[in-house]
């Protein structure tokens, strides 16, 4: 029998999406017997037990500590304490800027094996196997652990789909209150980005490329969006031209749209590097008046023509 | 990575030099870049290096940065599936596929893709109408913008009725063709008919007698309608028809500011853009509840200062931020947009070309990364800022000092080492940098890197 221990992540009094991917990711390697424990650490810990109540969880960890938020020091301390609790041989982590803060550390004092980003999970035999991307991206890198009794591993968002099947796993609370942090909060300062949408989670995005030509009319794609519920999102030149936000910029200098199911590029021609970012998604339109445009070649469906004309038309649709 | 070239090799000072530094590398890539440029045996030379291997000859067939020269050295290889990906390579010119049609033995697929090529001249276009009987390859040339007028009558002739979807938007139809077009179609060929460059007169009147609102709307785009025919689409009860005719060129200052009036937010969205609405219809535009109708009003190229005043002061971020947009915004207005609370609105003025240096220097101390790439894109930016932000952590923040037409060789130069290749890539053209420091980058790791300094220094040799 092992054990699998995953820690969910909470960001501003909501469970984050990918706490529930980890949960998937681990149904990958358990067998029957197997116990998947589920961490949740924070001031208000038992507040995300419910939302963590699915499928595939057996006991759910609420550690009660002086910290609302994320706190490096207290999450490697807390860690490292349920691990010499419970002994686990796989420990999961989503593959975030919180996990980033701690889990090489951990990995570093424990001698434990270590891979971050992970995509791909099995057994071979009795070794743990781990997909992750080498190269920039360029190919899957297999990776074992030859001789490690704990793996430790961050796993990527938007891979593993998260069950909606809710379950009564039995729950146990801890008081680690008394662990203390390095540093110290001296001010809380708002991110207050340029936007506040993060498009590697939403499912609709309509893009915008050089085919829109001048800034003004981003205005009428804006609209567009808004109209049919899309997220507004873009290729580099536009980004770098400040037309749209860089947070909704798709490709390799700019994000990958992990959870999105339909993508709808306007006026854009398809450079590696855009595709770089999109081209995972079920369903793409691409709207093109160049028939040689290399979108076309992972198009779904393909529209020759002018995206103002095909704007138009969508627009008196959803009048 | 083995090293492709000497080290320390200095910049070749011929276009000889260039190729057999090339060929001495053997890198495949830069012998690509300068296949144009060589002659004779060095030609031969390189034509050898490139098709050495068939896997090089088929990654070259596909590559989108092959030169022209290149992918028609190729066509010449007795190799189909060098043929199929030519064929679908968008570099390809007229005479490459000619080479591939020569030689295609009749291939559907590789005659499919031929009439589909952004490329294929109108000559190809038409022996292939007078010589293939398949629908699908008629369609595709029935589709394409370089089929003349002929070719599509000749179509038309012998499959009446078969491509009336790609004849009604065809740049090159006949107006003879188009009438018949009109009276055998449905809503959307007459829709498209009565938009087309061609359409005669006699159709648009009868056009203007339709009721069905796609062929309406349609009509109310077309700029050659008479101000009494505008005048009765105006009192039309469509939102449609209206946008559409809101939005008309010809539409007229008299009825644009009667339509200011009407309910639809669409309408009066488009109307927002217009250049001939009177000082009373912007005012009244600036006070819409709609934040649509603001946000376009406020880039109103015509818009006095007075109102964009009220609108940078508006609840919207988004129309605060149309104002910094605005070509004709004054300084004093930029200035107070620039200590905006939303963020969005402070990169509007970061990107703005009017802001001053001062404005843009107090800008540059913030974090945020949309802000810092508009200051590091700006042309007004102090070069001692430009300095600072070309060793920022951020990637795109580097990326705008890269793309800022008064960088100086300088500052650019520690970015030459940037480790986005993209960055390195950029800066081969880059008109601040010298010769030395282009070749600087002749044995990136990055094969685009090096293809793009080899073919910048041999289109140098061609124009010479």
């Amino acid at each position: 029998m092992k054990t699998f221990l995953l820690i969910a992540e909470h960001r501003r009094g909501e469970l984050r999406p990918i706490s529930l991917e980890v949960i998937a990711a681990a149904q990958e390697l358990r067998q029957a017997d197997d116990k998947v424990v589920v961490a949740v650490i924070g001031e208000q810990a038992e507040n995300y037990v419910a939302d963590l109540s699915v499928a595939g969880v057996d006991e759910i960890i609420s550690v009660k500590t002086g910290s609302v938020e994320f706190d490096p020091d207290i999450f490697e301390s807390v860690v490292t304490s349920l691990m010499e609790k419970l002994d686990p041989e796989v420990v999961l982590l989503p593959h975030s800027v919180d996990s980033l803060g701690y889990a090489a550390t951990l990995a570093r004092k424990g001698n434990y094996g270590f891979a971050t980003d992970v995509y791909g999970l099995q057994y071979d035999g009795d070794e743990l196997v781990a997909t992750r991307s080498g190269y920039d991206q360029k190919v899957n890198v297999e990776l074992d652990f030859p001789g490690k009794q704990c793996v430790l591993l961050t796993i990527r968002p938007s891979v593993f789909k998260a069950t909606e099947e809710s379950a009564s796993p039995t729950v146990s609370v801890e008081d680690m209150t008394s662990i203390g942090s390095r540093s110290t909060n001296l001010e809380f300062v708002e991110a207050g980005g340029a936007d506040d949408i993060d498009i590697t989670t939403v499912d609709f995005i309509m893009s915008i490329g050089r085919g829109i030509a001048e800034e003004a009319n981003v205005e009428q794609f804006r609209e567009l969006a808004e109209m049919a519920d899309a997220t507004l999102c873009c290729s580099r030149p536009i980004a770098d031209s400040g037309w749209l936000p860089k947070s909704r910029q798709v490709g390799q200098s700019g994000k990958v749209v992990g959870s999105c199911k339909l993508y709808v590029a306007m006026g854009i021609s398809g450079s590696i590097q855009h595709m770089a970012g999109m081209k995972h998604v079920p369903t793409i339109v691409a709207v093109n008046s160049d028939p040689g445009a290399s979108i076309f070649t992972i198009a779904k469906y393909g529209i020759v023509g002018d995206i103002f004309e095909i704007e138009e038309e969508l627009r008196s649709h959803f009048e | 990575m083995p090293m492709l070239f000497p080290p320390d090799i200095s910049l070749p000072n011929s276009a000889d030099a260039l190729i057999d530094c090339v060929i001495n590398s053997g890198d495949l890539h830069s012998a690509a870049a300068v296949y144009e440029l060589a002659q004779g045996e060095q030609k031969k030379q390189l034509r050898d290096l490139l098709c050495e291997e068939r896997r090089n000859t088929l990654l070259l067939a596909r590559w989108e940065h092959t030169p022209a020269a290149v992918l028609q050295m190729l066509a010449e290889i007795d190799d189909e599936t060098v043929r199929l990906r030519l064929d679908k390579n968008p570099a390809s010119r007229a005479g490459t596929l000619n080479t591939i049609y020569k030689n295609s033995g009749h291939d559907r697929q590789l005659l499919c893709l031929l009439t589909q090529h952004a490329h294929s001249s109108s000559t190809l276009l038409k022996r292939l109408a007078m010589s293939e009987d398949d629908i699908p390859i008629l369609k595709s040339i029935a589709a394409h913008p370089n089929t003349d007028a002929n070719t599509l009558m000749c179509l038309e002739k012998h499959y009446p009725g078969m491509f009336d979807n790609e004849l009604a938007v065809h740049a090159e139809t006949p107006t003879e063709l188009l009438e018949t077009l009109y009276q055998r179609g449905n809503c959307f060929i007459r829709s498209a008919v009565v938009s087309h460059i061609r359409c005669p007169e006699h159709l648009l009147d009868s056009a203007f007698n339709e009721t069905d609102t796609t062929i309406l709307r349609h009509l109310a785009a077309n700029p050659r309608l008479d101000s009494e025919k505008l005048a009765v689409l105006a009192q039309h009860d469509d939102v449609s028809v209206l946008r559409t005719l809101a939005g008309n060129p010809s539409l007229g200052a008299e009825l644009a500011n009667q339509m200011i009036q009407n309910s639809s937010n669409s309408v009066r969205r488009t109307l927002a853009s217009r250049t001939d609405l009177t000082a009373e219809n912007l005012q009244r535009l600036v006070d819409d509840d709609d934040h649509w109708v603001r946000q376009w009003v406020a880039r109103h190229p015509k818009l006095p200062d007075l109102l964009l005043n009220q609108l940078a002061s508006d609840q919207n971020d988004e129309v605060r931020r149309a104002v910094t947009r605005n070509p004709q915004t004054p300084v004093d207005i930029l200035r107070q947009l620039a200590e905006d609370s939303s963020v969005w609105v402070r990169a509007g003025v970061a990107y703005q070309k009017n802001t001053p240096a001062d404005v843009l220097s107090t800008l540059s101390e913030e974090s945020d990364v949309d802000v810092l790439s508009g200051v590091a894109s700006n042309p007004n930016t102090p070069q001692a800022i430009l300095i600072r932000l070309s060793g920022s952590q951020q990637t795109d923040i580097r990326r705008g000092v890269i793309i800022n037409p008064q960088a100086e060789r300088d500052t650019l130069l520690p970015l030459l080492e940037d480790p986005y290749y993209l960055h390195r890539l950029l800066l081969v053209s880059n008109p601040a940098l010298n010769d030395n420091d282009r070749w600087s980058l002749h044995d990136d790791p990055d094969l685009s890197v090096r293809f793009m300094v080899f073919k910048w220094f041999a289109q140098k040799y061609l124009q010479l």
